[in-house]
């Protein structure tokens, strides 16, 4: 590049609307990565999963910015001037067009930049393949605003750049919503996968290939005065778009064994956590191993936690066999995993954590998280995932009661309300202050009863345990 | 490369024709300009855009001749070569307020595939010429309208320009202004072809060797200021020699 295309391209980044884009993507980008900062902080996969979620609001901008761009020559009417010039269209438009993904990429940058330096100092796990996610996100961009700056180019009209913004908003919001391949055309991705699965990067170099092409195509169409040839880029894209589209949706995450190995705590009793989440080891152990104590001379009490992330669909079904199969679903087409309980681990008697949520924004544990959740709720959560039988309209009033006063009973709770929207009633409260009030080594017997019940998914057994406190 | 390498016809337009739809805009238009300042004189809508707008090379002619510094037209290998050596303010000078004066002529001078080292001098150079040199760093929004219209002059003649065909330039000068625009197309046309549409019959007699006076898509009249002078000699209508001339020069045109 001589310097003068050098300073052409220079005028361009700072008089065209480069600015714009790089300021909007990046006051947009903060602001919707940090409102979501519980589900990537401290974790490389899901920042870049996360990157990939916001392109919902990002792609929409990227393309306004580029609808702008390619709409001013018309809109200050200096074609008339361009036209007496020597230089091939096609130049200028590559000029401007690079200013406006340079713009966009800044804002991205700084996105990714102000995550990263969250996730930087803590981070346990150093991720797979994580970054061919951002770079499909930078594709996407440049995609979106070549698209823009191709239709602000052919459509004269000022309203041009707001309208294509709304219409890739509602593609993309569309295309999360699709469940086999078609959704991998977008760049956007539907949700995050908490960083214990990652996308082949051959996948993600077609997906680069599909957006590049396309961009290509989108300038080759308004640049050149050939347009024909467009077709050559677009023969390129489709080529790249079929096997993705046609390919599976969900099922293109592959399992990470080493993001779900399990990292211990030291000393006992065992409290684990995945490999990407251990960097809140230090913050939940001693939290979890308080409240495991409580089920000390419970026969059949909880002995071990171990991090949901970690444990592949068959260890999590035998450890809440109450959520059952219709509460923890694979996604269509989707690979279980490798089990990473040793053979001889109860897991009946292991307390299944669930820390989505509770990771505040500095990558440490929340006392709370936005919907009211605690580790304690969590931990205590395992009290009623013992329960055994299909969660429906069979299940008599009098198990919901021993449920929910097992639960209350396993947090420590006193009078207070959970607050993390579910409601104990009257009759609860009133059986679970039944139960505090016996001693010490009544109570342990009853919840012994209760598990054992709640496990072999007794009602007439749970039954009279609710009327023992009444 | 500043020095014109022109020996033949500079313009050479031979029965040129613009139609838009049914309106005939140029009607059989003959002109053959070399080097030296050209006046284009005619009443509104008679076809003096037009015509700078064909040897421009941003419209096309229905049928004629045209040919610039000896290329031919209608031929897309010669136009790049045609633009290169061409200067063109339009009469709707469009362009980026956001520019400052500097960069919107440099990014001409890019456009016209100047040699990249040659450009910074030449950018100042233009920029001197049309008496912007010390509001050269200021965004062209910035700038009044006059001061528009000369940055316009400046990106025309960043190149050099071997055919500079300037569309109304000094509408919006004020006089100095005008005064030292009139020198500039002097020095300009001793080695470029400069052809200026203008209704300032004044500029006209002041500033050009030649003068093509076009009424209703035909050239009808071309001759020097002189010559435009003396066929007024027998009207009173217009307040100065040349006006009675351009007067005469019109209504002897539509008499026919
Ligand atoms: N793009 C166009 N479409 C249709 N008609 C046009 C177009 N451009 C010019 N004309 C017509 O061609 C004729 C000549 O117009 P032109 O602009 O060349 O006149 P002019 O001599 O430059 O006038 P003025 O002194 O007002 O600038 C006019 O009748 C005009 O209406
Ligand atoms: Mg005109």
């Amino acid at each position: 590049m001589s310097r003068l295309v050098a300073r052409v391209l220079k005028m361009e980044l700072w008089r065209g609307t480069a600015p714009v884009a790089a300021l909007s993507i990046a006051v947009a980008g903060i602001a919707t990565l940090f409102n979501m900062s519980e589900y990537w902080a401290g974790r490389w996969a899901p920042l870049a999963e996360n990157l990939r979620m916001i392109l919902i609001v990002l792609v929409p901008l990227a393309a306004a910015a580029g609808a702008w761009q390619g709409g001013r020559e018309r809109r200050r009417r200096i074609g008339e001037l361009l036209g007496s010039t020597a230089r091939s269209p096609w130049q200028p438009l590559l000029v401007s067009w690079t200013s406006v993904v340079l713009g966009t990429f800044v804002g991205l940058a700084v996105t990714w930049t102000a995550g990263a330096a969250l996730v930087a100092p803590v981070a346990t796990y150093e991720g797979r393949h994580w970054w061919w996610s951002v770079v499909v996100a930078f594709a996407g961009l440049a995609a979106a605003s070549a698209v823009g700056l191709a239709v602000g180019r052919l459509i004269p009209n000022r309203l041009v750049a707001p309208i294509l913004g709304i219409v890739f908003y509602v593609v993309g919001g569309v295309a999360t919503y699709q469940s086999g391949g078609t959704q991998w055309l977008m760049p956007t991705v539907s949700n995050s996968r908490d960083g214990a699965s990652y996308l082949e990067p051959q996948f993600q170099l077609i997906q680069i290939t599909w957006l590049l092409a396309l961009a290509a195509a989108a300038l080759v169409v308004v640049g050149a005065r050939r347009r024909w040839l467009s077709t050559v880029p677009l023969a390129v894209a489709v080529v790249a778009a079929i096997p993705i589209a046609t390919g599976p949706g969900d099922g293109r995450w592959q399992p990470d064994p080493q993001a779900r190995e399990l990292v211990c705590a030291d000393g006992e009793p065992q409290v684990c956590l995945a490999r990407v989440n251990a960097f809140v080891l230090d913050d939940v152990a001693p939290k979890v191993r308080e409240m495991l104590e409580r089920w000390e001379g419970v026969s059949g009490g909880f002995e071990r936690a171990i991090d949901r992330t970690s444990l592949s669909r068959d260890e999590r079904r035998r450890a809440m066999p109450g959520n059952g199969p219709q509460g923890d679903e694979m996604p269509d087409g989707e690979q279980d995993h490798a089990s990473v309980t040793e053979p001889g681990v109860d897991l009946e008697r292991t307390v299944v954590l669930d820390l989505d949520n509770l990771i505040s924004w500095n990558a440490t544990l929340a006392r709370r998280s936005e919907h009211g959740k605690t580790l304690e709720l969590v931990v205590a959560e395992a009290a009623r995932e013992a329960y055994g039988c299909e969660v429906g309209a069979g299940v008599p009033e009098a198990a919901w009661t021993a449920m929910s006063v097992a639960r209350l009973w396993a947090a420590g709770m006193s009078d207070e309300q959970p607050g993390d929207g579910t409601w104990v009633s009257q009759e609860e409260t009133q059986a679970f202050e039944h139960l505090r009030s016996l001693p010490e080594a009544e109570q342990k017997a009853w919840m012994g009863d209760y598990l054992a019940a709640a496990r072999d998914c007794d009602h007439a057994a749970l039954t009279e345990l609710a009327g023992e406190l009444r | 490369m500043n020095a014109s390498t022109m020996i033949g016809t500079h313009v050479d337009v031979r029965d040129l024709v613009v139609e838009f739809g049914k309106r005939t805009a140029l009607d059989g238009v003959d002109l053959q300009l070399d080097t030296g300042v050209h006046g284009l004189l005619g009443p509104n809508g008679a076809g003096k855009t037009t015509l700078m707008r064909v040897l421009a090379t941003v419209a096309r002619s229905t049928s004629g001749s045209v040919s610039l510094l000896d290329h031919d037209l209608s031929k897309q290998r010669d136009l790049r070569m045609v633009r290169r050596r061409l200067g063109y303010l339009p009469q709707q000078f469009g362009y980026y307020p956001r520019f400052t004066v500097r960069e919107f002529v440099e990014y001409f001078a890019w456009l016209k595939e100047m040699t990249p080292s040659a450009v910074p001098l030449a950018v100042d150079h233009a920029i001197e010429r049309v008496g912007l040199a010390d509001r050269a760093d200021d965004r062209l929004k910035k700038l009044s309208g006059g001061m528009l219209r000369r940055a316009g002059i400046a990106q025309a003649i960043v190149n050099d320009p071997d055919v500079l065909l300037l569309d109304e330039p000094t509408a919006g000068l004020d006089p100095e202004q005008r005064v030292e625009f009139r020198e500039l197309l002097r020095t300009i046309g001793v080695d470029s072809c400069v052809l200026v549409a203008t209704h300032l019959v004044e500029d006209v007699a002041v500033a050009c060797t030649h003068v093509t006076v076009v009424s209703d898509g035909r050239a009808v009249f071309r001759g020097t200021p002189d010559d435009l002078v003396a066929a007024g000699e027998d009207t009173s209508d217009g307040d100065s020699p040349i006006e009675r001339g351009y007067t005469a020069a019109i209504r002897a045109a539509r008499k026919r």
